[in-house]
């Protein structure tokens, strides 16, 4: 990391594997179609290593400092507000807390999904970007999770049942 | 104030294994309500037989392969819906081959000063056993010699737990004028036998395990080569 004086004229091709990664910066597509790739393979670790890395994306025009998180399960829901029981995932020894919030705190596109039992991410932090200053932020997210599918309820019935006759 | 600084950050997932891309239609996680239903600007996506790409919400790019599914967000507080985006879509593929997963977290770091900036680089790579392979370099004038430097360095560190995998810890140069770089950390996890459920269960237990190691190791890291001074 001396090297001030180049630039970014060291992104060569020729120089393995820094220059994969550069190139993965400015290149959206995979590193697996990398020609370069192909080159550095004969490395079973550098191969198992840049495999499951991703290629990075900038996406965001701001950035985030996440202060508080919570996961939490929707347990009353009353006209324009709900009852979360909320479990702090940054301080996981810190009790649980009840808290009431209104269905506003939630994007519209995901107050549908305001139901007792429904499970939801909430983070409070600061975001900024180059053009805007550093604001407070609060975010609700609930949690679209993988719905049971017929056969795997009838399974965990059918196992229900065989414990079932098995205590009795 | 630290000598350097986190100016970005990102977290992805990587599964490494046998798909269809075409499979995985922005209107298939609409369809299966892994997300909700929006507005996506079709212009905006990569959707060919072998290679899709288009951003999930809340945020999140997603590129899929004949060989990899990966997906990536740069908003901390997107990481775990990114999470529940790949557990979902798993739940209904679970016939799907799946060899590798790796959890994935990134920072872009930014020295303050041009001395830390040497230093660390030295102290990640000693000059030394370069400047004797290379004895020209002693010959050769000030502003060239300052270009020999470390752009990359990768380390393969052993799991804590029993999964067969590693750690892999990456740092590559962004910018040696404006004193960036990338530092990668890579939960990498082999997987055999019932697959689906095996890299379910791997979500589910080692991400925010995952996350929070490699966010103690970067700053371990990086605290340790500042002090060292």
């Amino acid at each position: 990391m001396d090297n001030t004086a180049v630039d970014n004229s060291f992104i060569s091709k020729t120089s393995l594997p820094s220059s994969i990664c550069l190139q993965r910066v400015v290149s959206p597509l995979p590193m697996a179609k990398n020609d370069e790739l192909n080159a550095v393979k004969t490395s079973a670790a550098l191969k198992l290593v840049q495999q499951t890395q991703a290629p990075v994306h900038r996406q965001n025009s701001f950035d985030e400092d996440i202060k508080q998180e919570w996961s939490g399960v929707v347990i009353a829901v009353n006209n324009q507000e709900f009852t979360v029981q909320l479990s702090d995932k940054i301080n996981p020894d810190n009790p649980d807390e009840i808290v009431t919030l209104d269905v506003e705190e939630v994007d519209p596109a995901e107050q549908s999904l305001i139901k007792p039992g429904a499970l939801l991410y909430w983070h409070i932090g600061y975001r900024w970007s180059s053009k805007r200053p550093k604001e407070r932020f609060s975010k609700i997210h609930f949690r679209r999770l993988p719905v049971w599918s017929k056969k795997e309820l009838n399974e965990a019935e059918q196992q229900a049942e065989k414990l079932e006759a098995f205590f009795a | 104030m630290t000598r350097w600084q986190t100016t970005d950050n990102n977290a992805s997932i990587v599964l490494i294994g046998e798909f269809t891309p075409e499979q995985f239609h922005p209107m298939w996680f609409i369809h299966n309500k892994i997300v909700g239903e929006w507005e996506y600007m079709k212009e905006e996506h990569m959707l060919l037989p072998e290679f899709m790409q288009f951003d999930l919400p809340p945020g999140c790019k997603t590129t899929i392969t004949t060989n990899n599914f990966s997906i990536q967000t740069s908003l901390e507080s997107d990481f775990l819906t990114m999470k529940d985006i790949v557990a979902a879509s798993l739940q209904q593929c679970s016939n799907l081959s799946i060899k590798q997963i790796g959890i994935n977290y990134t920072e872009t770091l930014h020295i303050d000063s041009l001395n830390d900036w040497r230093f660390l680089g030295k102290q990640l790579a000693p000059h030394e056993n370069w400047q004797k392979a290379a004895p020209y370099i002693a010959n050769l004038d000030e502003e060239k010699q300052l270009s020999l430097g470390l752009t990359g360095l990768q380390m393969q560190l052993p799991r804590q737990d029993d999964l067969s995998g590693y750690i892999y810890a990456q740092i590559n140069v962004i910018s040696p004028r404006e004193r960036t770089f990338l530092f990668n950390v890579n939960h990498h996890f082999e997987i055999h036998g019932e697959q689906v459920a095996k890299v379910q269960r791997i979500l589910e237990g080692h991400w925010d395990s995952s996350i929070r190691s490699a966010k103690e190791l970067i700053n371990c890291m990086m605290a340790n080569f500042m002090e060292s001074e």
